[in-house]
């Protein structure tokens, strides 16, 4: 490592276990947070199908619904969700890394800056919900 | 309250030892003590041999930052008094090559600290009449990056850093936008092929970790993010005005 001696010093170097992601409640947040883009993925496509089925007429989404009632897509749909809330939580608490809006120099707080992103989720959750349960 | 405590400490000689072990040491327990005081107990009365890096005692000179417990700390600012009833670890920093014990060889840190030219850059040819004047706001805009005291911690604590070591890391880019920010420096330009190129801010995952370790609240994590943006923007304005200086 030292560059500018002829014979370097003997040093010892460790490797990162391929199990950091462990060490810490913050490193496991980050896998878990990067792995649940995931699931985010799979509610575009459920959505994706959900317009198509309602695209398709009233028995095409009957037949939708009726899958989405399975235990199973009740299981994988609970999962998903709860990596959903996750990502959208650590995403939002992202928000103050991300605009730095400033008062004569000074930083807002962080609450201050991801509250905007916390009530527009809270709006849209409202409105989808709603166009949803209006659907019937 | 216990009298005593066991510290075991990371032991490495590069003559004799194919890696770190630990050996246990037995020092008071005092109300008043930091680790680094157990360390320097245990130098001066114990084991002369302990080779470990420290100077102000006072958390301005950056030093004596080791693991404690398996959490970066400077140690001259930890109180052992927290730890017990022990034992309590004492580990050098991690991702860096170890030279002896608790001694690490930080000549990766300092190259890439030179590389993004953590000093004030002018253009001018001639030194000004008077001092360069500032405003708080102008002040207030980088002031936090300006409290590093190049501890390395957060080195530390960035998998990323260990994972990949051609990461220029947190603190080289903290100090890099503390410079880019401020009103009186003119380097940005000179400073942006380095930091944005792709092991410079694009490696950053924003795990977090190195601003949550700093024990000067510098937040380098916020200083990488903050230079995304703008070396984001600094790219559209080169696409969409490639006839535009930089």
């Amino acid at each position: 490592m030292a560059a500018y001696s002829e014979f370097p010093p003997r040093e010892y170097r460790s490797e990162i276990s391929n199990w950091w992601w462990l060490g810490r409640w913050r490193y496991l947040k980050f896998i878990l947070r990067e792995f649940s883009s995931l699931f985010v993925a799979y509610f575009l496509v459920v959505t994706v199908i959900q317009v198509g089925a309602a695209a398709g007429g009233p028995e095409a989404y009957a037949a939708f619904q009726d899958w989405m009632r399975e235990p199973l897509m009740i299981v994988i749909n609970i999962i998903a969700l709860l990596f959903l809330i996750l990502h959208a939580v650590t995403w939002s608490n992202l928000v103050p890394k991300a605009v730095f809006p400033r008062r004569r120099g000074v930083r807002l707080s962080e609450l201050t800056t991801a509250l905007p992103s916390y009530i527009l989720w809270l709006v849209a959750t409202v409105v989808v919900a709603g166009f949803i349960m209006g659907w019937k | 309250m216990a009298d005593t405590i066991v510290i075991e400490v990371a032991r490495y000689s590069p003559e004799s030892d194919g890696a770190p072990h630990f050996a246990s040491y037995q020092v008071p327990l005092r109300k008043d003590w930091m680790v680094l005081d157990a360390l320097n107990y245990i130098k001066d009365n114990l084991d002369g041999s302990l080779a470990f890096r420290w100077s102000c005692r006072m958390g301005i000179c950056g030093s004596c930052g080791m693991l404690v417990d398996g959490y970066e700390r400077l140690t001259c600012e930890t109180r052992l008094i927290q730890f017990q009833p022990g034992p309590v670890r004492v580990q050098p920093l991690r991702h860096f090559p170890v030279a002896r014990d608790l001694v690490i060889d930080m000549s990766d840190f300092i190259e890439k600290l030179n590389k993004v030219r953590p000093w004030i850059v002018r253009k001018d040819t001639t030194p000004p009449a008077r001092e360069y004047l500032q405003t708080p706001e102008q002040l207030g805009n980088f002031v936090q990056y300006s409290h590093c005291i190049n501890c390395m911690l957060c080195y530390s604590a960035c998998p990323v850093y260990g994972i990949d070591q051609r990461f220029i890391g947190p603190a080289a880019l903290a100090l890099a936008e503390r410079y880019n920010l401020d009103s009186r420096d003119q380097g940005a330009s000179d400073r942006l092929d380095v930091l944005s190129q792709h092991d410079g801010i694009w490696d950053c995952t924003v795990i977090g970790e190195c601003s949550e370790v700093c024990p000067k609240e510098v937040d380098p994590s916020l200083a990488i993010q903050e230079f995304k943006l703008t070396a984001t923007k600094e790219w559209y304005k080169s696409f969409l005005m490639p006839w535009g200086g930089k």
